[in-house]
């Protein structure tokens, strides 16, 4: 069938099928090369000229295990990051606002500084589509701070509405504790008064030394839960 | 473990000049220095103008990045006294430490206007989802062909929602949908909403910033990442929610757990169909051949 066709017209299919073989090879290279950051032109025009046998010889040449490095830390990155996580994304840095990246030493305070100023944050009328944080309320200025047990010296601040107290994650106060329930106690703010219930415990919340249902804290009141003291601070 | 695939995209939108939008997935399935952590997603929208949205983001990104996705946690821990088995706990004392830093920048820059970012991470290991959550950027779950909601907005409008006074849909055309009453950075200390989940092959998380889902349904979100590959997905999505409005940022990021396939046999398979290719070829090339003849 092909025979039949004018010679001219035999060259011109042969030679169409030639380019797009080639194209097809080299497209599909240059894109896998792209990914695994190889030579790309290198291989793309090997694979263009030398089709099947260019294809070959870059699935040999092609590393198994893909490399990568990021290009701020040197550091190798696995082929499925896009980001570095040592990195991270980069930031345009147009105030230079200085984050403290979180350190594995012990921050040391010196005293306690407390910041009494206001934290609130007008919303503005018109955000644009821009979200914008509500203006909020002057925070509390109370904690229980883990004198006994196993992370002591921690300071839990306390919500200006319920503080939830318990050994399960989604407890305001989480106490990593086994003799604490998962939903052990509470601190409700009535009035000013902080008011701190027992919500039924397995062991019970003891104040002061005496078990309690419920109790109105005082600066300086010594709370236990399970084998944790907590002291009450309030300003 | 459970292997999964990823889809990320972040785009600035039609109208604002800058990204405050950040986002990570990383696969750690493969990185030993990881310890328990098989992946970590997470996404976090910024505000505060002069670009300090973008800075509050970026920072939260990238301190979660090095402290689970490099395994750096595992050090962390020890000076917090934190038990490393408890990892749901590891990863709300992270985000709450990172809160506390970036209060403390704005308080030592004297910014006119607090800094701050909402943020949604996720954190896998083996087959659990471990979610910290603040703000009104979203996790959704498909599992068993149902989508839910798995976060709540910490939003002025979803509390109207929930007192009843507002319906979810005209939450989301109101004037005052962007107003968040919750975000990492203003506040010396935030309530961090967690949650925990199973999942298994099939099942897709998807997560993403209020420039997405204000303007997209839920169903519209499930049937796209149904019928599509992660990547595609998070594309075809964000480039609906600019047609529709453009004027935020808009980021999500997908994840679609699938069946457990041994490595060993992946290989080969992939082996197998280069072979098959190149064998095609040749028996295609001679077949030109004689036909030419």
């Amino acid at each position: 069938m092909f025979t039949s066709l004018s010679s001219t017209v035999q060259i011109i299919i042969v030679v169409a099928a030639w380019l797009l073989a080639g194209i097809l090879v080299a497209a599909w290279v240059h894109r896998d090369a792209q990914r695994r950051k190889m030579k790309v032109t290198l291989w793309a025009t090997l694979g263009f000229f030398l089709h099947i046998l260019g294809l070959i010889a870059y699935l040999i040449a092609r590393p198994g295990k893909q490399k990568l490095v990021c290009p701020q830390c040197g550091r190798e990155m696995l082929s499925s990051w896009d980001s570095c996580p040592f990195c991270g994304p980069q930031t345009s840095d147009a105030d230079g606002v200085e984050i403290e990246p979180l350190t594995v030493e012990t921050r040391q305070e010196e005293g306690k500084e407390i910041l009494a100023d206001t934290v609130s944050v007008s919303a503005e009328p018109d955000t644009g589509g821009k979200t914008v944080k509500l203006q909020t309320s002057e925070p509390v200025l109370a904690w229980l701070i883990v004198k006994e047990g196993k992370r002591i010296g921690k300071e839990f601040r306390l919500q200006p509405d319920v503080t939830s107290i318990g050994s399960d994650v989604s407890s305001d106060i989480v106490i990593d504790d086994e003799a604490i329930s998962r939903q052990h106690g509470k601190v409700r703010i009535e009035e000013e008064r902080f008011m701190l219930y027992d919500l039924v415990s397995t062991n019970g919340t003891f104040v002061n030394g005496e078990q309690v249902a419920q109790h109105e804290l005082q600066d300086g009141d010594e709370v236990r839960l399970g084998s944790t003291l907590l002291v009450f601070k309030k300003i | 473990m459970l292997p999964f695939q990823i889809g990320k995209v972040t785009d600035t939108g039609k109208q604002r000049s800058v990204n405050e939008d950040a986002l990570c997935a990383l696969d750690l399935s493969d990185y030993a220095p990881s310890g328990e952590i098989d992946g970590l997603f997470a996404v976090a929208d910024g505000m505060g103008g002069h670009a300090h949205g973008e800075q509050a983001s970026n920072y939260v990104i990238r301190e979660l990045s090095r402290l689970f996705g490099t395994g750096e946690y595992q050090n962390w821990i020890k000076t917090r006294h934190i038990d490393e088995q408890n990892l749901p706990l590891v990863f709300k004392e992270a985000v709450a430490e990172i809160n506390q830093r970036v209060y403390e920048a704005a308080i030592r820059q004297n910014t006119q206007r607090r800094m701050g970012t909402t943020v949604t991470a996720a954190l896998l290991s083996q087959d659990q989802l471990f979610i910290s959550h603040v703000g009104d950027s979203r996790a959704y779950l498909i599992h068993d062909d149902v989508i839910s909601q798995i976060t709540r907005d910490h939003s002025w409008v979803n509390e109207l929602v929930e007192q009843g006074v507002l319906t979810s849909e005209q939450a989301q055309h109101h004037q005052a949908k962007n107003i968040v009453t919750r975000s990492i950075g203003p506040d010396p200390s935030v309530q961090i909403d967690t949650h925990m989940l199973q999942v298994s092959p099939g099942d897709i998380l998807f997560l993403c910033t209020d420039g997405l889902s204000n303007s997209i349904q839920m169903h519209e979100i499930q049937m796209t990442l149904q019928a599509h590959p992660p990547q595609k997905a998070c594309k075809r999505l964000v480039h609906l929610a600019n047609r529709r409005d453009g004027s935020d940022n808009a980021s999500c990021l997908a994840v679609r757990f699938t069946e457990n396939v041994p490595a060993s046999s992946r290989q080969k398979r992939k082996r197998v169909w280069i072979l098959l290719g190149i064998l095609l070829a040749i028996l295609g090339a001679v077949g030109i051949y004689f036909w030419m003849l």
